[in-house]
């Protein structure tokens, strides 16, 4: 029976239990193809949209006899249809865009889907304890030796409350945060800054010896998230990141989901060792009142404020160079992927004026990482109902199976990665089946 | 047990040799020595045979001599870590065995008044006194009745539970640690509860699987495996939708074998339950009423709604026990089922192994819910022992209390978790030394009020008093009147019972808001009744001061080199000087765990 392993090394100090020994998590490699990640992406911003955006209205825009007519979808090279009257930031990346429109959702209930979208599993209570998100397994494989300067966590949630680390190991948690611009509360101490470190030295005075020998990993591992909450405390550059003037809040439409794609820019350009970045952003659930004006979640105000912030984003990113050691901009090495839970009914729209959930049919944005623009992967019918080509090697509907093989090969992560063990017993397969090459990147985006 | 003459087979067959096994030996290394005996270890056990001792000829060393044993635990424990040649660690001293026992079954440590008693008390008995005080306590009933809450998984959370109902349950659960119900009257109580949820607690355990939309076969089936996964420790969930051959093999032998037929007939035991939703006023609230069918048996019908799981197939099914085989003598199916399971050993075994956990860090089967029961003796790292704790558990009335005390006044409890030697990683399912627990969220609010002595009143829907321990709470999602100590619940990873599970794991945002959080800071100034303010106002020296604050946090004076460095920080300003510590300790690396 197999008991959950990490291999640690200690040090054979007689006295001691443990040493604080340079330790790293590191399961066990079950099996892995010998294939070639493509690495070009150094951080992922991975934007959920929660509820399940209209295929239609967003990436798969195409007109209709249920297109009222300010909606002004655009066609653009390489296949990319736009709503500039939705999207008109956006639009001005149309060159940089790829967007994937054979793409189908295994889940047709929120829930389900979410979590589908956040780990590539289906939920099931048997495997939740242990099933890690992808930020986690990116957190993992890209987060752990950090040079002194990379204080911030690996995988960052942003108004988000991201699916956990699973059987990996609390090291590899999300790091939520609000964008609420004021910094995080707990970053600052009550008493103030010089107090605090007044304090925090005393404790590390006190705590010298259990340092030194801790009782258990636990403890190890605690000693770790006291320095590093430290280094986070007081850490101007670390504080700028939550912290924006109500002139750039504006400019990114002064909304929740905005303000979460400047901290998300600011964490990126920073580059201090956060890898996965989550946005959730609401409201997509749009069964009623699509085109409705007197409807507040309309797809206008919708797709207005999610323009406002994911344009100026994919500006300040095209204008930020690279980290050391990539070329091109900071855009060039951060993948961005906005997909949500699954896509909407087809053609016209249901009595409520609204679309409902639609498994069949899904659409997936993707940009800079690597990810070449302008290109659309797979055609939908008219009606956006079917699938009428493929449009990649596998010749068969994208699932999110793929995606996330697609996200970890850009990011250098070798997606066909089996690894051990579980408490369960049971293996964890980054990608499901993958290593026999059932699911695999969409390479095409390349 | 015939291991000896197969251990030898098996040695000569693998190729191993353990002749003699004297590490004196110059001809056999010492390395190599230990390495055989891991290797033969992992062998012999994955062939399934259980080691007592590793080759007939290894010298008993005899570690455990020094070492008084209390009772059965003792002699399995003691036997095994002899027969090993592990040494185990020395006994806990007085303040660590104080504050780890108070810790484990009020959720806080002790009273700083009681610990220095019980520091000065000079009798023999006193730590088993102070075990019987403890579970004679009020706070023994708020941390137990919280317990089974988390068991059962009592929450509003999942919408089918309400807020009078919840409240109910773990009334229920008071009443019940309170006047020493024994646990499977709890267990029966619970599985064959009836009427209307908003007032009948135990009815709650019935409604939480409820699936309103699904067919009511969905309903059935999770609750069939909510008992089994509560009271067997079985994961049964697994076989509801699939047979277990060609899923389960990596996992759970048993289950492996298992079909979804068996998994229906267990379900049939609850298929005459009937959900009936009714809406009680004319906002809208509704209560959920559970009862029973005269006669029905587990149907497969499920026209309409597709439902959860892939279509059965076949029936009507009768119960069987699907883990003994046994058919029910009546047709008062819940009842039976009831009476079955808290006959059977696995039940005793399933609770006894909760309980070990939860004392002694790890479960003699781990993880607690998922035994193996085709693998019991080489999954368990101690079979045998576990099937005397459940047997003697059953045979004293399912009493918790008897069977908390039956391992709290073991020597094995109470062994230090200072390890005199170079430890292993092998040697913590042998128990050689006490594992370090991290404390849980609750524990962890109520350990800083008992630190810092401000009580904090929490005012919860449907409870006429206020409470002030997080011990107290009926849920998880409480107190949702009092953000600041809400959200510092939640960041320390309490779960909401339902959908979002519950961890241990520290993390940094954990880590800051012990730090930072106005939760605990406002209780470590020389203000109102906090600790800091009560000593800084009596006449006692610094080192008295310092001496306290140790005390009353981390329930130990300061070691020397604590001392040295709390006194070199000695600035101007007492006042100062104090509250620093007061900080400085809670944020100690050893004050969030339990060792």
């Amino acid at each position: 029976m197999l008991n959950r392993r990490q291999f640690i090394e200690f040090g054979t100090k007689s006295v001691t239990a443990y040493a604080l020994a340079d330790t790293l998590a590191n399961f066990e490699v079950f099996g892995q193809q010998a294939v070639v990640p493509r690495n070009t992406a150094k951080t992922c911003i991975f934007i959920q949209m929660i509820g399940g955006p209209t295929h239609l209205e967003t990436w798969d825009a195409k007109p209709g006899a249920w297109t009222p007519p300010d909606l002004d979808i655009r066609s653009y090279t390489g296949g990319v249809t736009m709503s500039n009257k939705l999207f008109p930031m956006l639009s001005q990346h149309a060159s940089s865009l790829v967007l994937l429109r054979s793409v189908e959702a295994w889940e047709a209930a929120h829930d389900r889907a979410q979590y589908y979208v956040q780990t590539a599993y289906a939920k099931n209570p048997a495997f939740q304890r242990e099933r890690p998100s992808l930020g986690a397994v990116v957190a993992y494989e890209l987060g752990q030796k950090k040079r002194p300067s990379e204080v911030l966590p690996s995988f960052i949630g942003i108004n988000a409350n991201p699916i956990g680390p699973g059987f990996l190991s609390a090291e590899f948690a999300p790091f939520n945060v609000g964008s609420g611009g004021n910094g995080i509360g707990t970053l600052v101490h009550p008493q103030g800054r010089d107090r605090f470190l007044r304090r925090y030295s005393m404790l590390q005075d006190l705590d010298q010896s259990l340092r030194a020998s801790p009782y258990d990993k636990e403890m190890q591992d605690l000693g770790n998230f006291n320095a590093s909450a430290r280094s986070l405390m007081y850490n101007d550059v670390v504080d700028s990141m939550f912290r924006y003037t109500t002139a750039e809040r504006d400019r990114f439409g002064n909304s929740g989901f905005g303000n979460a794609c400047i901290v998300a820019r600011n964490i990126i350009k920073a580059d201090m060792g956060a890898r996965f970045v989550t946005i959730m952003h609401g409201g997509w659930d749009q069964h009623n009142g699509l085109f409705n004006l007197n409807n507040g979640g309309n797809i206008y105000n919708q797709g207005r404020q999610f323009d406002m912030g994911i344009g100026p984003l994919m500006d300040d990113l095209k204008a930020s160079p690279a980290p050391a050691g990539r070329t091109g901009s900071l855009f060039d090495s951060t993948l961005i992927i906005a997909m949500g839970d699954f896509g909407r009914t087809p053609g016209n729209l249901n009595s409520g004026g609204g679309r409902d959930h639609y498994r069949n049919v899904q659409a997936v944005l993707m940009a800079g990482g690597g990810a070449r623009g302008p290109k659309v992967i797979g055609q939908t019918d008219a009606n956006g109902a079917r699938i009428i080509d493929f449009g990649w090697s596998q010749q068969r509907t994208i699932r999110m199976e793929d995606i996330t093989a697609t996200m970890y090969s850009a990011l250098g992560i070798n997606w066909t990665k089996t690894i051990g063990d579980t408490p369960s017993g049971r293996r964890y397969e980054y990608v499901q089946y993958a290593s026999h090459g059932l699911y695999s990147p969409v390479d095409e985006i390349f | 047990m015939r291991i000896p003459l197969l251990m030898s087979s098996l040695i000569l067959s693998s190729g191993l040799l353990l002749q003699g096994g004297d590490h004196d030996c110059p001809a056999y290394p010492a390395s190599m020595w230990s390495f055989n005996a891991e290797n033969l270890e992992y062998q012999a056990r994955s062939m399934g045979l259980m080691m007592v001792k590793l080759a007939a000829s290894v010298p008993d060393k005899g570690f455990t001599a020094a070492l008084s044993r209390q009772n059965f635990v003792d002699e399995f424990i003691f036997n095994r870590l002899d027969a090993e040649g592990v040494q185990p660690a020395g006994l806990a001293s007085d303040e660590e065995f104080m504050r780890r026992i108070t810790i484990d079954l009020t959720g806080r440590p002790p009273d700083v008044d009681q610990l220095i008693s019980f520091l000065a008390d000079q009798s023999s008995n006193k730590r088993e006194r102070l075990i019987d005080s403890l579970l004679n306590s009020d706070a023994f009933v708020d941390r137990w009745a919280f317990w089974l809450g988390e068991l059962v998984r009592n929450t509003t959370a999942s919408g089918n539970v309400s807020l009078p109902g919840r409240n109910a349950l773990h009334k229920y659960f008071r009443d019940a640690m309170q006047n020493d119900v024994p646990f499977s009257t709890i267990a029966s109580d619970l599985i064959r509860a009836s009427g209307d949820s908003r007032s009948n607690g135990p009815v709650n355990f019935v409604v939480r699987s409820y699936s309103q939309g699904d067919p009511v076969q969905d309903s059935w089936d999770d609750f069939t495996a909510n008992i089994s996964n509560a009271f067997l420790g079985v994961p049964s969930l697994c076989v509801s939708c699939h047979d277990g051959a060609r899923h389960l093999e990596p996992v759970n032998t048993y289950l492996s074998h298992r079909k979804r037929r068996d998994f229906w007939a267990q379900s049939a035991f609850v298929a005459p339950v009937i959900f009936n939703r009714i809406q009680i006023d004319v906002v809208g609230n509704t209560t959920i009423e559970v009862s029973d069918r005269p006669a029905g048996a587990y149907t497969v019908n499920t026209r309409g709604a597709v439902g959860q799981r892939p279509l059965r197939s076949g029936g009507p099914y009768t119960p069987v026990y699907m883990w003994t085989g046994e058919r029910p003598a009546s047709t008062n199916y819940r009842a039976e089922l009831a009476r079955i399971m808290t006959s059977d050993l696995q039940f005793g075994r399933a609770i006894a192994n909760r309980v070990w956990a939860h004392l002694m860090g790890v479960g003699i089967v781990d993880p607690v819910d998922g035994f193996d029961l085709e693998r019991y003796d080489t999954q368990a790292s101690h079979p045998e022992l576990l099937n005397a704790l459940a047997s003697d558990f059953m045979q004293n009335g399912s009493n918790l209390r008897h069977l908390i005390r039956t391992i709290a006044t073991s020597t094995a409890y109470q062994l230090s978790v200072h390890y005199p030697g170079t430890w292993k990683e092998s040697y913590r399912r042998l128990f050689a030394r006490k594992l370090v627990r991290p404390l849980e969220a609750e524990e962890i609010h109520d350990s800083v009020l008992q630190a810092t002595g401000i009580q904090n009143l929490y005012f919860v829907d449907g409870i006429d008093q206020p409470l002030s321990w997080a011990m107290q709470l009926p849920d998880t999602n409480e107190p949702r009147r009092s953000n600041d100590a809400l959200s510092f619940m939640t960041v320390f990873g309490r779960g909401n019972r339902f959908d979002a599970l519950r961890t241990s794991d520290s993390s940094v945002l954990g880590t800051l808001s012990l730090m930072n959080s106005a939760f605990v800071t406002n209780k470590i100034a020389n203000q109102g009744s906090s600790w800091v303010a009560r000593l800084l106002q009596m006449q006692i020296s610094d080192d008295e001061l310092l001496d306290r604050l140790f005390l009353q946090t981390l329930s130990r004076k300061p070691t020397a080199g604590e001392r040295q460095a709390a006194t070199a920080r000695r600035g101007k300003s007492r006042t100062e000087w104090a509250e620093d510590l007061q900080w400085a300790l809670l944020n100690k690396l050893d004050f969030l765990f339990n060792y």
